[in-house]
């Protein structure tokens, strides 16, 4: 974990691993999308199930997502890993992205299933919840200039921020709620056949390893923008430079 | 598939994909002005080893 904090290791890690995760993602989107189209329809629901390879994964991502922030935190507040900002920052947009599709996804299910887009109860109050912490952190990450001090108030804010996690989980069993209770995530096992199973848990897999793609991308991007901004004070505490083709006459 | 909520399902796959599509294009897209941004840096005289 630590080699890859220098940044031209890790530089050099994507440059292989993200050409082979992109191709997995690829082929996995289209195995998953092929048997979810393939799969039998509900016997309540009709075809309407098939929005549920869509909305669940965004929801599982939405939640795992924060799970990887909330490690990159306590690697920027802990355990000072160098790249634990960066992944933390990278992260952000792409939870709000996939809360956003788990939010949208469910309303287009929730009006032909319970007769209206949106109910203020548990489950979709923390979720919207979710989305809302997502968008701050990002916004605080462009209000804090020093990106230091941004680090370090965006790790408090995710900690604080995941005692939302478990009641996104639980508040189905908690509270009466519209939204249904777990039927794949519960004691007992799965409670959904393995013919809706199956191609639910390959959208899944093709969900996280497309976040992984693209979380290392945005990483590199962040590595990318810091070699960026510390060339361009490089290059303006040397005024006479020529950087723009012509010379730079000194300030007196 | 003849479902009556159709329309429903398109518009979820529809706009769960412009979502995905969105994030991968403003991944490539920051990555792209990034190195541009670079490049004019480093072409202009700047350099990591500089003191």
């Amino acid at each position: 974990m630590w080699n890859i904090a220098n940044p031209t290791n890790f530089l050099k890690l994507t440059s292989w691993l993200v050409p082979v995760l992109a191709v997995l993602t690829a082929l996995l989107l289209g195995a998953g999308l092929y048997l979810s189209f393939l799969a039998p329809p509900d016997y309540q629901q009709g075809e309407t199930v098939k929005i549920m390879y869509l909305h669940v994964p965004a929801a599982w991502m939405s939640m795992f997502i924060y799970g990887v922030m909330c490690m990159a935190a306590l690697g920027t507040l802990v355990w000072r890993h160098p790249l634990a900002d960066a992944a933390q920052k990278a992260a952000a947009p792409l939870g709000a992205g996939f809360t956003f599709i788990c939010l949208a996804t469910g309303s287009l299910w929730g009006k032909p299933m319970w007769g209206t887009w949106w109910v203020w109860d548990a489950r979709l109050t923390s979720v919207l919840v979710l989305f809302l912490i997502y968008l701050g952190l990002v916004a605080l990450w462009q209000a804090i200039e020093d990106q230091g001090r941004a680090a370090r108030t965006a790790a408090v804010l995710t900690l604080v921020g995941a005692v939302n996690i478990p009641i996104i989980k639980f508040s189905v069993d908690w509270w009466n709620t519209l939204h249904q209770s777990a039927s794949v995530f519960r004691l007992g096992g799965p409670a959904i056949s393995p013919s809706l199973l199956w191609p639910l848990l390959i959208m899944a897999l093709a969900f996280t390893v497309m976040f992984m793609t693209l979380h290392l991308m945005a990483i590199r991007n962040e590595i990318y923008r810091r070699r960026l901004r510390r060339l361009s004070i490089l290059a303006a505490s040397a005024p006479e430079t020529d950087l723009s083709g012509t010379m730079m006459e000194p300030v007196r | 598939m003849s479902d009556p909520n159709i329309g429903f399902i398109i518009a979820a796959y529809g706009l769960g994909f412009a979502v995905i599509v969105g994030m991968i294009v403003a991944v490539l897209y920051d990555r792209l002005v990034l190195k541009r941004a670079l490049a004019k840096v480093v072409r202009n005289g700047a350099s990591e080893s500089e003191p």
